[in-house]
Order: C-alpha cells, then structure tokens, then sequence
C-alpha cells in the first residue's frame, strides 16, 4: 500500500500529465513554458509540479531540458486522459450539456472517480450512442423535465478509434490493436503510441480516410484505422 | 583511381530519384533485381580521383522482412556492403524520414545523409541547426536540391570523404530502455556462443534487435536452437511486461529517438497553416468532384496515349511500309523470293511490330510520371481504392486495366506502380480480358456480318461488358487460390503535390521506352520470325498452283504451311466450338497480333482487300456461318490466347515464363470452355 500511495498522483499533479501527454502527443516532447501556457500557470510552480512527477518516475526531466514521458508515466497518462475523456462525453452525450460545459466540468470532476464509476459511465455512454432511439427518447426527457435545449448527441464511446473520428478531429494514439504486418506498418509510418492524428477527408466512396500524422498526410483504409485506439481531445 | 560502391536509400517520394539522376547524369543501367520484379537501377560517375558506382535501392519507409523492397533494400546493405550508404531525406517531413536512417544506422555502415528539398523546408518556416544534428547521428549530412541540381559536388565531396574516413564505434543510437536493452544483450551473449559466421556477417546487435522483432527472415538464418530459446523467451516476457509486441515497442522508441532529435536541432517559425496541397486536396478528393475529376483526367490519359499515340504509329507504320516496298521493288522477282518475303514479311513486319507499340508506351509512361511527380497517382487510388477492393485489387490497378481497352501491352507494363507483388501479379493476369484495340477490328468485321443495324451497338457493348466481368471474376477467383495470402495493407503515402521537372518526366519515360524494347522486344521480333515461317513453310509444290490467281496461291500457300496444317489438326477439336478450319487458322495466325485475325480469314476466302469494310468478305461468311457461331467468334477472340506481343511483356514484367504461359493457357481454356457453352446452349435455342 505504501508503494501504491507513493505512485498516486494530486488532481494538481493529473492535470500536469494530462498537459504534458498532449504537448509531448504534438511536439515530441514538452518544455516547461509549453505546459505553463496550456494550464494557464506560472512557469515557477510548473518546476515544483515536474519535480513530483519526476520523482515518482512518470516523467524525463532535468532543469532547463525538455520533458519526456517515462514508459510509465504515458501508460499513466493515457489513464488520466482517457477517463477525462469518458467523463466528457459522458457530460456532452448523455447529460446533453454543451462542449465548453462538458470539458471544463470533467476537468473539475475526474479526479476522484474511480475506476468502478468510469466503466460504468463509458458502458452507459456508449449505450446510448449506440441506440439512436434512445438518444432520441433521453433528449425529450431532458428537454420536458430539465428544460435543455435540445443538442444533437455528439457522442463518444469508450473505445474510440482512428475510423470513429470524423474530419477535423484530432485525437492521440493509445495503442495500435492488430498483429503481423500491418501492425507493424502502421508504427513504421508513424502512428505509434502518443503520436497525434488528425482526420482530413473521406474518399468519395466513404472508403479510405485521409489523416494527417508527424506532419505529412496519409491514406489508410477504415478496417485499418479502425486498429488504432485512440483518445479525443 | 580508386572504386567505391555506394547504395541510394530513402524513402518512396523523398527525391531519391532526382538525386540519382543529379549523381549520375546519363550513365544509367536498368534492370530487375534477381528473381523479382522489383527494378535495379545502377549509374557511374567519376569523381575527382573515384570512380563511383551507385545503386538506387527501392523506395522503402522501414527495413522489414514484410515487402520484398524492404528486404532487397536490406540485403543489398548486408550482403554486399556498399562502402558508403546516402540516405536521401526529405527535410519537409523530417521525423518519418529520419525513421529509415536510424534503422540503417543499426547495420553499421558508413552513412551520408541528404537533406534534400531543403529550399521547401525553410520555406515553410523549419530552421535547421544542421552541425548539431549531424554530430548528434554522427554523419555527414549535405542539403541538396535534387531537382534543381543543387549540392551536387558537396554530396559527393561527403561521400569520398566517408568512404576514406576510419570507422569508430558509435557513441548516441537509439536505445530501446531497460528492459529490451537487458534482453538484447542476453541474445548477443547468446549469439556469442554460437555460429560465428552469421554474427560476423551481419553484426551482434542488429542480429539482436531482428530477432527480438522476430523477423521472419533472420529468424530462418539463425539455426542455432539455444538461441532462438533465448530469443523466444524474451518476446513472451517483454509482451507480458509491456503489453505489447516487442517489435512495436521498438518501433515506438525508435520514433522516441528521432523526436528528441529533432527537438534538439528544428527550430519551426511558422505555424502550420493551410498549405496548397491541403486546398487542391479539398477539391481533388472530395466527395462531389472527387469522382469527376478522376474520371477526367484518366480519359485524357487514355486519350493521350492512343489518340496522339496513334500519330507517330501511323508515321512508323508509313515507314516500314516504304521500307518494305523499296525492298520489293528493287529484288527482282523469282530471285530467291523467299528471302525477300522474309525480309520484308518476316524482318520488317517484326520490327515494325515491336516499335509500333512503342510511342504507346512512351506517351503512357510519361503520363504516369507526371501523375506520380506531381502527386495526383495517391490520390487517384484514394478516391478509386473502395471499388477496386470489392475485386481484390488495389486502387492503383485501375490505370492499367483502364489502358488495357487500348493495349495489353504497355497496361501490362503499367501494372509497375502496383508495389504489391500480389497486386500486380493479379492484375497483369486479368488485362488481356479489357478488350484491346486490335480486337475491335475483329467485331467490326463480325458484327455487321451477322446482326441487324440496330442490334450492333447493343452487341459490341455486350462483349465489352463480358470481358470486364471475366475480368472481376477472374481477379477475384485468383485472389481466392492462386494470389492467396493477407490483403497487404492500403496505408499509403499522400505526398504533396509538387511541380514535376521535364527532366525527371523525360529520364523516366525514356527509361521505360528502353527496357522494352531491349527486353519484350526482342522475344515479340523472334516470335515474329518464328510466325512467319509456320506461315510460310512448307511451300505448296509448283503444280498446284499452276494456272491459278494470285489470291488463290496465297489461300492454297496457307492451307498448305504449318499453320494451315495444324489448323486443320485442330478442326476436331473446336467442331464442338462451332468453328472449322478455317477460323482455326486465323485464329492460330491471329496469336501473332489480334488484328491479324481479319487479314488470315481474307487470305482464306481468297478475297482482294482483306479488309474489315470488305462486304465480299461479310458475305461469305454470313454463307458459312450463323449469327450464333459469328457470336462464338468474337467470345473466342475476347478471351482467348492474348498476342504474343502480351506474353512477351507478360515475361518481362513478371519475369518468369511460368506466369506468361499461366496466363496465355488458363485464358485460352477459359475461352475454350465458355464457348463451348454458349455454342452448346445456344445451339439448343436458337
């Protein structure tokens, strides 16, 4: 239990990695000053904040260097994000609240639940994502008895992957979920864990996608995006 | 003067072209890779006091034992240890391009990297601090501009430099963390211990790093059984701590690698905004004019290649026609005539045979090179890939099957930009089944002989149908049994467009012009020869062709030659078809050129001018045979045998006879059977 407590981490500190794992998912790695403008804090306790979490091994860090995630720190990481994630949509998709209202609750509301409490919310949302008529059934239930506007259910699931993005999208890569050869092509040209894509287009036909990855643009067919899990923004 | 051997690497749409035709100028030689298909490109040039010799690896974004270029690329560094290896890079898209050099960094070999398109990169905003990067990866790095012929002498002022400089042991690589360092250097303990031979060759760690990623290939090399335990061992507990496949978390961390590289040593000024490419690709792929704009510019390339081809055809044509009849006017008649006849039938007729398909060739190939330079060819397959996948196919093959209406033979050669061997092998087979030119000659001639006017349109359309059905079906059936094996995955490249240089379209198309004829050529002009010999011998004896006319020596020269023999033979065996001798023999001659078919039946029926508009030919045919055999006919010319000049090219590109008489015998049994069928049946209604 000692070990656990040592290795679990404040709100503060969460939102920290959650910073990092986005600015390192789009840069390769993080500075100091990147995440201090992201979480809109001073550069001063940004030092204090890399010092815990260097200490407990989650993340690379000298003075003056730039950041890097440890092996652990991004399984971590990618923890915090995706129940961050779950909680949103669970906010914007089923409890009909709006985007800015969604994100800005489920940052205050994340961190203490726990991993009981986000399996069943994702189970739930992706229920009703699932079941157009339901969505339907639970927007008028809102809109009678809460008086919320109706907002078309822009709804996520629990796992979401390249070919649930729609275009425009960008989301950070958890794990690449095939075998052999094309698993191994896919992390040959980029789309490897922690990278960031983002949707560009759909072919006429619906069929293949294109992404934007590392810079540069790529083709790929959705029964091969759909290996690739990632986590919305 | 001393030699260096020196091997071209980079990845697909990095300029490695552009920078071999920089190094090399003119002094090429292309060719194919042993037993595959994949193309060998060699070039020289001389140095101050070095001769250069320079190998242009394939295109390849990793180095796997997945893809063939993959592995050739590999092979070729490994075994044939080139004395410097120049990674061409693209310094636009650094990360992923650097992915290649720190694999080919682990073989150990002397290393030059070229920053090429650099003049792009810094004007999208990228400063590079390249002293910094190359002390970093420890190699000379030299910016080059391939396709304005920039940093020419400084790349191969680099390149001598490396090749003379001693070689030190490396100081930064790419380390794969504790728990996959610890298990790398246990299979090197391992391999220490066992085959030397393997470990001299290709080096304790790259052996370690191939084998934990458990590359098929290495893994076939290595036979010492301690060894693979070791290995074997590792992956299952390196999955379990990491929940991954070592290979992948190795990939991952090279990418870890080239990203605090990169951090260390790009500076970007700009944010990335809208660039042009994203503007011409909202239009290009999207979903209202996506289609449209395919579907147009695949009718210019088509257009291009047979309309304006057919110019420079006609003039070749005109030419050996004069040639031939400057020959026969100036041999006086009953001077060894059969020499003259093979000169001008034989010779000429098979050299003009093979160079009339050449401006083809050439204007097709030069259409593709500016699909391919400016960036529209990924795209193309983009919008098309959902259709062609329905058949087993990549979106890619559409252009060849599309230039098979024209020619067989060079949408056999088109079937090059399919870099899946299976792909292209599929799509080489079912080609001949997009009815070519040549064979609309035969249903002009059929088809008017046998249906009413209002019938004909609707009947032509018919068998163009049937053939892009046999074609579908047939892709499929081969995808299914013969080509079986994992669809390779699509996840291709979108490069940027760019403006394609006259140089690089010109050095390509010329290259593709050369290789065909110095390699399909020459089998087309000895199946030719051979042709008109089975067509010529043995000669009728002189008394019976006395006091005949001159078309009735002919018709009576044929029956009495090889073919006309052998098609007599073969009577018994298309009775059941509804064909007699004398389509047997036509169709025998036909296999030299399908057109050829029309002009046999005239020799046959002994009419003047055998030609399509010859109405003394229709008739005589619509006497002897019945709208239901005419039918029969052009399924038979349809399906079967394709020309010889297709087997030819069929050879070269898959480069085995095996496939070439695959596809020649399966696509005659398959006409074989199908009109056995139709006549069978047909037989019973009509």
């Amino acid at each position: 239990m000692t070990f656990e407590s040592a290795k679990s981490l404040s709100p503060s500190l969460e939102d920290y990695l959650q910073a990092i794992f986005w600015t390192v998912a789009a840069k390769g790695t993080a500075r100091a000053k990147d995440i201090a403008r992201q979480l809109e804090v001073k550069a001063s306790s940004v030092t204090g904040a890399l010092q815990a979490l260097a200490q407990k091994q989650y993340v690379h860090y000298q003075p003056y260097e730039a950041v890097t995630l440890t092996a652990e720190g991004f399984d971590e990481a990618t923890r915090v994000v995706q129940r961050h994630s779950i909680v949103r949509e669970f906010f914007a998709g089923v409890l009909r609240l709006n985007d800015a209202a969604a994100e800005e609750k489920a940052c205050r509301m994340e961190h203490c639940l726990g991993a009981d409490v986000t399996d069943r919310l994702a189970a739930l949302t992706e229920f009703v994502r699932t079941r157009p008529e339901v969505g339907e059934e639970l927007s008028r239930l809102l809109a009678e008895q809460c008086r919320v506007a109706d907002t078309p259910g822009r709804v996520q699931g629990k796992s979401v992957t390249v070919a649930d993005l729609r275009p425009g999208q960008k989301a950070a890569i958890v794990a690449v979920r095939s075998e052999g050869a094309l698993a191994r092509r896919l992390v040959d040209m980029g789309l490897g864990r922690g990278a960031l894509v983002e949707v560009e287009g759909i072919a006429p036909a619906g069929d293949p996608i294109r992404i934007r990855i590392r810079g540069y643009r790529l083709a790929l067919r959705r029964s091969e995006a759909a290996a690739i899990s990632v986590v919305g923004r | 003067m001393k030699s260096i051997t020196v091997a071209l690497a980079g990845n697909p749409n990095s300029g490695k072209t552009s920078v071999f035709n920089l190094l090399t100028g003119a002094h090429q030689h292309v060719g194919n890779y042993p037993g595959v298909t994949v193309e060998k490109k060699e070039g020289q040039c001389i140095h101050r006091d070095w001769r250069i010799t320079f190998v242009d690896l394939p295109g390849t974004y990793s180095l796997t034992a997945y893809s063939a270029e993959e592995l050739i690329a590999r092979n070729h560094i490994q075994e044939d240890r080139p004395d410097v290896v120049v990674d061409v890079i693209d310094a636009s898209n650094l990360e992923r391009n650097l992915y290649l050099a720190t694999q080919i960094m682990e073989m150990d070999v002397p290393m030059v990297l070229a920053f090429n398109m650099s003049d792009l990169a810094e004007r999208r905003g990228l400063k590079f601090d390249l002293d910094q990067l190359s002390r970093l990866l420890e190699m000379r790095i030299v910016p080059t501009v391939g396709n304005k012929s920039q940093g020419r002498t400084e790349l191969l002022d680099a390149i001598v430099e490396t090749a003379g400089a001693e070689r030190r042991e490396r100081i930064h690589r790419v380390t794969y963390g504790q728990e996959i360092e610890d298990k790398l250097l246990q299979i090197q303990q391992a391999l220490d211990r066992s085959d030397g031979d393997v470990v001299a060759r290709y080096g304790r760690r790259w052996l370690a790093i191939k084998l934990l990623e458990q590359d098929e290939d290495v893994m076939s090399k290595v036979h010492d059984q301690k060894v693979l335990e070791v290995v074997g061992r590792s992956v299952v507990h390196l999955r379990t701590i990491l929940g991954d496949e070592p290979e992948i978390i190795m990939a991952d961390r090279r990418y870890g690698f080239i990203s605090g590289a990169c951090q260390e040593t790009i500076q970007n000024s700009v944010e990335r905004r809208h660039d042009i490419s994203d503007t011409i690709d909202a239009v290009v792929t999207s979903r209202v004019l996506g289609l449209p704009i395919f579907l147009l510019l695949m009718y210019v390339v088509f257009f291009l290649t047979f309309k304006i081809g057919s110019y420079p055809m006609g003039w070749l044509e005109a030419f050996f026609g004069m040639l031939a009849d400057a020959i026969t006017s100036h041999w006086s008649d009953g001077h060894v005539e059969w020499l003259r006849s093979l000169l001008v039938d034989g010779v000429i007729g098979g050299v003009g045979g093979v160079l009339v398909f050449l401006p083809n060739i050439l204007l097709l190939f030069m259409a593709i090179a500016l699909l391919e330079d400016t960036g529209y060819m990924a795209r193309a397959a983009f919008v098309i890939d959902r259709i062609m996948h329905k058949i087993g196919l990549h979106g890619k093959s559409f252009i060849p099957m599309l230039i098979g209406f024209g020619c067989s033979v060079p949408a056999i050669m088109a079937a090059r930009i399919l870099d899946n061997r299976r792909n292209q092998l599929t799509t080489i087979m079912v080609i001949p089944l997009m009815s070519c030119g040549a064979r609309l000659t035969i249903y002009a001639l059929f088809i008017p002989a046998f249906f009413p006017p209002h019938w004909q349109g609707p009947m032509l359309w018919l068998i163009y149908l049937i053939g892009i059905a046999l074609g579908i079906v047939a892709a499929k059936v081969l995808r299914l049994t013969v080509f079986r094996g994992e669809t390779m995955p699509f996840v291709m490249e979108l490069p940027p467009y760019r403006m394609p240089t006259s140089k690089g379209v010109l050095v390509h198309t010329w290259q593709r012009g050369w290789l065909y004829i110095r390699k399909a050529g020459t089998v087309i002009l000895a199946v030719s020869i051979a042709l008109w010999f089975a067509m010529n011998f043995p000669k009728p004896p002189a008394d019976r062709l006395e006091g005949r006319s001159a078309q009735e020596a002919r018709q009576e020269g044929l029956r009495y030659s090889t073919v006309g023999r052998v098609g007599l033979a073969v009577e018994p065996l298309l009775r059941p078809l509804g064909f007699d001798w004398r389509v047997g023999t036509a169709l025998i001659g036909s296999v030299a050129a399908k057109e050829l078919f029309v002009s046999q039946l005239g020799i046959i029926y002994a009419v003047e001018s055998p030609d399509e508009e010859a109405p003394s030919l229709r008739e005589q045919l619509r006497a002897d045979y019945t709208p239901l055999v005419g039918f029969c006919v052009m399924l038979f010319c349809l399906v079967s045998a394709p020309c010889i000049a297709t087997v030819a090219m069929t050879r070269q590109e898959t480069n085995s006879w095996g496939w070439a008489l695959f596809q020649f015998f399966g696509l005659t049994a398959l006409a074989y059977v199908l009109t056995l069928l139709v006549y069978q049946v047909g037989r019973l209604w009509l």
